[in-house]
């Protein structure tokens, strides 16, 4: 038998394969397809404090091995999120992560106070990485002072576990890390979409109403899996690898680069039995290898500090 | 956005299944048109008319997305559902050159499809060009039904007329219309319906009009329908990448019955909305 746990501080993880904010709305789009009890994890679809309609479509467009979208944070507000959707999450038997944003720093504190009272979440992922709104997210993950101030203030509001996503849209990704954990945060995710266009030919019209949007999907994944590895070298925060991901081999990949986790987004749309196929090929390498426990993966790429 | 109240029917219940089913027909109907049969008992089984599968095209990541593709026709006995798709880019253009025998990687019925009220004698059923992929099968879900259909179909050119001589033996109430005059009324099927509005003295209690289509088109049928006062339906069209109502990638603008403008999924809270949910030219 091998051990698929992983324990990054408080938060233990039965396996470390979670499914990415936005691509798997509130859980229970994909129930009839997948059984979420197996999942490693489960993250929200951003939640905001006011409900938020979005941009307008075309939100979504494919580019070679990706997607381009510019959803704009389109949810149903942090009230509707607690009378509606969390009821269905704190049935499920994984963890369940929130995944939340918001335009200002005010913002960000009174979406994670209001869910403070509210049982049934393991850990928060304070998304400062959106570039799919203007006032939102990515401004905060861009600058390394605005990105400690926010998480700070959020960390002083509650005790649940807090894992910062940052955005690869940044120079330089360890110092945006760095301030993570001056933040005291317990965990870091990344890499949110980068920012990315797509342009019709025929009409001269960019293909998003945005103009554009945030590239996802397995064009992104040598990126993410860079980015990753040379947050896992500077940082002692154990690291969430996201980005690309969508086969057994790309998850031990982020595993090897220095990821604790991964999450898996864009590939539950080409195929909702993705995660579980990582789960089971995940399980199946390590006794092949005779590993006792996934965590012998960890890390473990053969290179010199970056 | 999800806004659960006002939704046509609801199938939260009803199964969706995710398999790999194989082709065992293959038949381009038309230049560019084809016609692709699935073995698939459990999709056939719950298929409604108006819903759609989510089809992987190919395998590797490049097309990367599905693609979503109405249920032409289902045949309960042998398990067996057709698609009818034209080929409008890689994605389709991988589909048609899938052999017999390969398997189709497939997920649904997927959807909110036609809801025809109880009371419902006529159904005016208005198409154009690839409209008619959702089209067909309601329209034999209505004679089985005992519905009189009226079939109004428009297309670009005589040859791109799709599926004629199937349609005409399910009703003899059938009316083509081409962009070029080759066949049929020369000029538009929406001007084809707003003749048979002006002409028939139809009530609008037993009548519903059903409509899929380009968007221009729809947009067209709706302010017709709304000025003779005929209730309707329409399948809307938008790119998709969950097709299960998790991404909020497929939006259209739609209005509540309060006359609130909200964005709707058209993976799940369509992709057949009432046309007067529809708000169009945004
Ligand atoms: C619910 C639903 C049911 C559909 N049913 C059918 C059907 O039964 N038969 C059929 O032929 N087509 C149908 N379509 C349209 C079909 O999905 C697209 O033609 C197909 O996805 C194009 O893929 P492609 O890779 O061949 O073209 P691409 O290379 O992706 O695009 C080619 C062109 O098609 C446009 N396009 C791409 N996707 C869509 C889309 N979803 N809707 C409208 N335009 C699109 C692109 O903007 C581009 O101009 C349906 C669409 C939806 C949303
Ligand atoms: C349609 C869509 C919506 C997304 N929405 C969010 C979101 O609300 N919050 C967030 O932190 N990340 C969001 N993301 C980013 C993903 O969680 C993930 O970081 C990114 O897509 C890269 O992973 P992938 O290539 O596996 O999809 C979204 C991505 C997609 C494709
Ligand atoms: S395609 Fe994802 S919500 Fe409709």
């Amino acid at each position: 038998m091998v051990d698929l746990s992983i324990e990054m501080g408080s938060l233990r993880l039965k396996n470390p394969v979670l499914v990415a904010s936005g691509t798997y709305g509130w859980g229970q789009e994909y129930r009839r397809l997948l059984d979420p009890d197996l999942l490693g994890g489960l993250i929200t679809k951003a939640v905001t404090l006011h409900p938020r309609e979005g941009n307008p479509p075309p939100r979504i467009v494919e580019t070679s091995c990706g997607l381009l979208n510019s959803i704009g944070l389109a949810n149903v507000g942090v009230e509707a999120f607690i009378r509606e959707k969390l009821p269905f999450l704190q049935s499920v038997k994984t963890a369940v992560i929130v995944n939340v944003a918001g335009s200002t720093l005010e913002e960000y504190v009174e979406v994670v106070n209001r869910l403070e009272e509210h049982s049934g979440i393991d850990a928060l992922e304070i998304n400062i990485s959106c570039p799919n709104v203007k006032e939102g997210g990515m401004i905060f993950g861009c600058d390394p002072q605005s990105a400690c101030r926010l998480l700070s203030a959020v960390r002083k509001v509650t005790q649940r576990f807090l894992i910062a996503k940052l955005s690869p849209n940044v120079t330089d990704i360890a110092t945006i890390a760095h301030s993570a954990v001056d933040a005291g945060m317990e965990a870091i995710s990344l890499i949110n979409t980068l920012v990315g266009m797509a342009i019709d030919v025929n009409t001269g019209r960019p293909r998003l109403s945005t103009v554009t949007g945030g590239l996802s999907g397995p064009a992104i994944k040598p990126v993410a899996l860079a980015m990753v590895w040379k947050v896992a070298q500077k940082v002692s925060l154990p690291v969430i690898g996201v980005g690309g991901i969508m086969t057994t081999e790309d998850a031990m990949e982020f595993l090897l680069a220095g990821a604790c986790a991964v999450q898996v987004g864009t590939a539950n749309f080409v195929n909702p039995q993705a995660p579980l196929r990582i789960i089971e090929g995940l399980e199946e390498v390590c006794s092949r290898r005779g590993l006792r426990s996934i965590r012998e993966l960890v890390g473990q790429v053969e290179a010199a500090d970056g | 956005m999800s806004r659960e109240g006002f939704r046509l029917k609801n199938n939260e219940g009803s199964p969706v299944i995710q398999q790999k089913a194989p082709v065992i027909t293959k038949e381009e109907i038309a230049a560019g048109v084809f016609l692709v049969g699935v073995k698939s008992p459990q999709i056939t089984m719950h298929a409604q008319p108006g819903q759609f599968l989510h089809v992987r095209v190919g395998q590797g990541p490049e097309p990367l997305l599905r693609r979503p593709l109405s249920i032409f026709q289902v045949d309960r006995k042998r398990g067996v559902l057709s698609l009818l798709f034209r080929v409008a880019g890689k994605g389709t253009n991988l589909l048609s050159r899938r052999r017999l025998g390969e398997d189709l990687d497939l997920v649904g019925p997927l959807g909110q499809g036609f809801d025809v009220p109880s009371g419902t004698r006529t159904a005016l059923i208005v198409a154009g060009g690839l409209g008619v992929a959702p089209l067909f099968f309601l329209a034999q879900d209505l004679v089985r039904r005992g519905i009189s259909i009226h079939f109004l179909m428009g297309a670009r050119c005589q040859d791109q007329l799709l599926c004629r001589d199937q349609l005409q033996a399910l009703s003899s109430h059938l009316q083509v219309s081409t962009d070029d005059g080759s066949d049929g009324f020369p000029g538009l099927v929406t001007q084809l319906l707003e003749e048979f509005l002006r002409r028939e003295n139809l009530d609008s209690g037993s009548t519903l009009i059903c409509s899929a289509g380009p968007e221009a088109m729809l947009a067209k049928v709706a302010s017709l329908a709304c000025q003779f006062g005929i209730p309707g339906q329409i399948s809307m069209e938008r790119n998709m990448a969950c097709g299960l109502g998790a991404c909020l990638g497929c939006v259209v603008l739609c209005r509540s019955r309060e006359r609130v403008q909200t964005y709707r999924r058209v993976c799940v809270d369509g992709p057949v909305f009432r046309l007067e949910e529809v708000v169009f030219g945004e």
